[in-house]
């Protein structure tokens, strides 16, 4: 018989043999648009994966030309990002049909009117999904420790518009804050001989409270490899956390180190009030930057400064080893170990090995400021699996990622250098990343 | 594959009896019946005897009241609107039914702009007209009506003698659109008070391209084709002879034959409804027994008649629907509309009707391929939810 209807070849064949017809499960977005003049109907689900139709089917109540049309716009749309399948036109689908009956062209060529309300329907549902997924989350980002670190990433996620906590056991500002709080910056560019520790840590708190940072003073307790933290007010789930724990001063190891240092018994190991140090004759263990400074903080007031180094000569900055010749109570022993610390109630004397020579040096001293170096403070993380050097620092990448997804480090505990400049510098790779990583911004 | 052809509604084959009695009037009579030579008389009679036979078939007591026109739509026209232009002094009021065939809705929409005013009675949901409503419409103005005799979209057949009498006693023209009818089922003008009766040739197996009006004698008509005053002046032309002795061929095998198959048709069309129902979601429209011998006609919920009829149409099925999908103007058939069905529950209907041809074969094919369409469509479909 005669072929009696003016569709094409094309049309036929999609009608005849539809393609994609049926429903998705768990689809992401459905789309159902119906004519009012005729009655059609058609519906079209989608499935999307990272911005690209992965799977689109139909179903569709009408004619000839509206199941040939829907079967068509599936092929047409499988594979195409979102933006490529909302530009494809009824136009370009009776076209691709190598055509229509013109009186079909408007009636039952609504393909894409639905493929596109699909389309609508999940990038709103997409929406509704972030906001109940945000919901579910406390913050955007858990900040463990309020030091330079901390303080300085929590500032900058915020300024990104992430929502953002930090959560401090002790002082804001960290080491700065009880290790030398009214110590000059002097190598943080921009600020150097004019703000003290205490000055920027107050800087930084402001700017926090400014942008809305949660201060949480409050430890935690516990951190989850699913991202949870378990502090003494309760449990927060945070889609990213940093981790900023700072580092403290290493114990000496010393014999009889442990006997005289609590309770103001002559042992220490940083220089907080250098008046507590009137007249007193002290020995300064260590031949590094701490070593120094706490030599220098005391010029003003100790009565006698010795300073024992294991090498022969000191590990600083050559402007502070000149401002240290210059005073003369200060005695620098190269080359010397301290072996003993001893005293009856407080310290009395301490043991000295010159080790060049082999021979023990017996000292009278009233205090003992241990300036071996600072510690990494990550002996917490090992029970969750991170990963970390021989030294106790965590391994990161050079985003300043851990090897557990979603969880950062920044500051003393990744950096041997053991600087603000450096922490900070890690605060702000973290919030670029966090960004990217919780926003998926269209450039990247 | 096996072919079946159920449009009969739509058009019919001619059959082979009418056509042999055509072929010597396209080859050697070739006279017009104005003509007085041999070949002229020969015509004239053959005329003569064709009318005689459309007026017997339709009880029509003179022949003369049997005009030949080229088509039903032309009948229609010519009896409504030469009929209401020239009674219109009697009144400008004109009474139809809401499921007439387009040739009769334009042709009034037309007398309406020209100043008439037509009342359209509803139909109930089996598509019949209510005598009653028609009686209560009537007014002092109204000077004709108009009612199909039967509908073939749904087959259902009117109460034409109760209209005919209340048209009759009122002394109100009656029209009737025999289209359908005439042919399948017995037509009585007199009995059933018809003034105008609107008879089709290839809906009774005759050759497409002639018709016949039969106005009652004593009623007049402005003809509105003018010439040289054949058809007793009411309708000019040269008569087309072969069509006219088809037509007339074909209404006396009608009337020899229709009780027989009419009795046949009826038990395929009944096989076929009675089968189909048994689908889910499926329904007859038009009425079960007040209803043509040879019409079969559906709703499918769910699912589009365009699409049924392609995917008959690959199963060598030919059939109709009245989805709006189908027409030119995309409007679903007033006639179910009317019968009070939504927009897309006329969009699933299917129309089977049935001819001289089928066999009960032809309605086994359709039995056992309707389901599976059906079926595959409704998978198709966002409505459906299986039972």
């Amino acid at each position: 018989m005669e072929e009696q209807f003016e569709y094409s070849e094309k049309v036929m064949d999609h009608f005849r043999n539809p393609r994609n017809v049926g429903q998705i499960k768990d689809a992401d977005g459905i789309g159902r648009v119906g004519n009012p003049v005729c009655g059609d109907l058609m519906e079209i689900q989608i499935k999307v994966e990272n911005n690209v139709l992965k799977d689109v089917k139909f179903k569709t109540f009408g004619c000839g030309s509206a199941i040939a049309t829907s079967s068509m716009i599936t092929e047409m749309a499988i594979g195409k990002t979102l933006e490529e399948a909302l530009k494809i036109t009824r136009g370009e689908v009776a076209t691709e049909l190598g055509g229509l009956p013109p009186i079909k062209m408007h009636c039952s060529n609504l393909a894409a009117d639905a493929l596109h309300a699909a389309i609508k329907d999940y990038m709103s549902h997409k929406e509704e999904k972030e906001k109940i997924e945000a919901q579910k989350y406390d913050f955007d980002v858990i900040i463990v420790g309020g030091g330079p670190g901390g303080l300085t990433t929590g500032i900058l996620c915020a300024y990104r518009g992430l929502k953002t906590a930090i959560f401090e056991a002790s002082n804001w500002g960290g080491i700065l804050s009880w290790l030398c709080p009214n110590k000059m910056i002097e190598n943080f560019p921009g600020l150097c001989e004019k703000s003290t520790c205490t000055d920027l840590v107050n800087s930084w708190v402001n700017e926090a409270k400014k942008l809305k940072v949660e201060l949480k003073k409050e430890r935690v307790n516990e951190i989850t490899p699913d991202k949870k933290i378990i502090s003494e007010s309760g449990e927060y789930k945070g889609k990213i956390i940093v981790l900023a724990t700072g580092s403290s001063p290493s114990a000496g190891g010393i014999k009889g180190e442990e006997k005289f240092s609590k309770n103001e018994r002559g042992v220490y190991y940083y220089v907080r009030n250098p008046g507590n140090f009137t007249g007193k004759r002290v020995i300064i263990v260590g031949g590094g930057n701490s070593a120094v400074d706490a030599a220098l903080s005391l010029a003003d007031t100790a009565d006698l400064i010795t300073i024992a180094c294991k090498n022969e000569e000191l590990r600083s900055v050559p402007n502070k080893i000149e401002r240290l010749k210059a005073i003369d109570r200060v005695k620098v022993l190269y080359n010397t170990e301290v072996l003993e610390i001893s005293g009856t109630d407080k310290v009395e004397k301490v043991l000295m090995k010159d080790l060049k020579e082999d021979e023990n040096i017996q000292q009278v001293v009233d205090s003992v400021v241990l300036a071996v170096g600072l510690t990494p403070n990550t002996e917490i993380f090992k029970n969750i699996g991170l990963e970390m050097d021989d030294r106790g620092y965590l391994k990161t990448d050079k985003t300043q990622k851990t090897n557990i997804d979603g969880i950062y480090a920044v500051g003393d505990i990744a950096s041997d250098l053991q600087l603000v400049v450096v922490a900070v510098s890690n605060g702000a790779t973290v919030a670029h990343n966090a960004y990217i990583e919780l926003r998926k911004p269209y450039w990247r | 594959m096996k072919q079946v052809y159920m449009d009969h509604g739509s058009a019919s084959p001619i059959d082979a009896r009418v056509l042999e009695a055509m072929i010597p009037f396209f080859e050697n009579d070739i006279g017009n019946p104005s003509s007085l030579h041999s070949q002229g008389r020969k015509a004239k009679r053959e005329l003569e005897n064709a009318r005689i036979s459309v007026a017997k078939l339709i009880g029509a007591p003179n022949p003369k009241s049997i005009i030949f026109t080229s088509c039903a739509t032309e009948c229609n026209n010519l009896a409504l609107r030469g009929a209401a232009l020239r009674y219109k002094d009697k009144g400008n009021h004109i009474i139809t039914t809401s499921i007439e065939h387009m040739s009769v809705m334009n042709a009034l929409k037309d007398l309406q702009r020209s100043g008439f005013e037509v009342t359209y009675i509803p139909v109930d949901k089996d598509g019949l007209v209510d005598p009653g409503q028609v009686k209560n419409a009537i007014t002092d103005k109204t000077i004709l009506i108009s009612v199909m005799y039967a509908n073939g979209e749904i087959g259902t057949i009117q109460p034409i003698r109760e209209i005919g009498e209340i048209a009759s006693e009122r002394k109100i023209m009656f029209h009737v659109d025999g289209t359908q009818a005439c042919g399948k089922i017995p037509v009585d003008v007199e009995k059933e008070h018809i003034d105008f009766l609107t008879i089709s040739s290839n809906d009774m197996g005759g050759p497409k391209g002639v018709g016949a009006l039969y106005i009652k004698q004593g009623v007049r008509i402005i003809p509105f084709m003018l010439g040289g005053g054949q058809e007793f002046g009411m309708r000019s032309g040269s008569e087309n002879i072969p069509g006219i002795v088809g037509m007339g061929k074909s209404a006396q095998i009608a009337q020899e034959e229709m009780t027989v198959e009419s009795a046949r048709l009826m038990k395929m069309r009944d096989r076929l409804i009675d089968n189909i129902l048994k689908m889910e979601y499926t329904y007859l429209t038009g009425h079960r027994t007040k209803r043509l011998p040879n019409n079969a006609s559906f709703r499918f919920s769910f699912i589009e008649g365009e699409s049924i009829i392609l995917q008959l149409n690959d199963l060598g099925i030919t059939a109709s629907t009245g989805s709006a999908c189908s027409t030119k103007t995309l409007e679903p058939s007033h006639v179910l509309i009317a019968m009070g069905l939504r927009h897309e529950e006329a969009h699933g209907s299917l129309l089977l009707t049935l001819g001289r041809g089928n066999t009960i074969e032809d309605i086994d094919h359709v039995i056992e391929s309707v389901p599976k369409i059906v079926a595959r469509l409704r998978e198709l479909s966002p409505l459906y939810v299986r039972k």
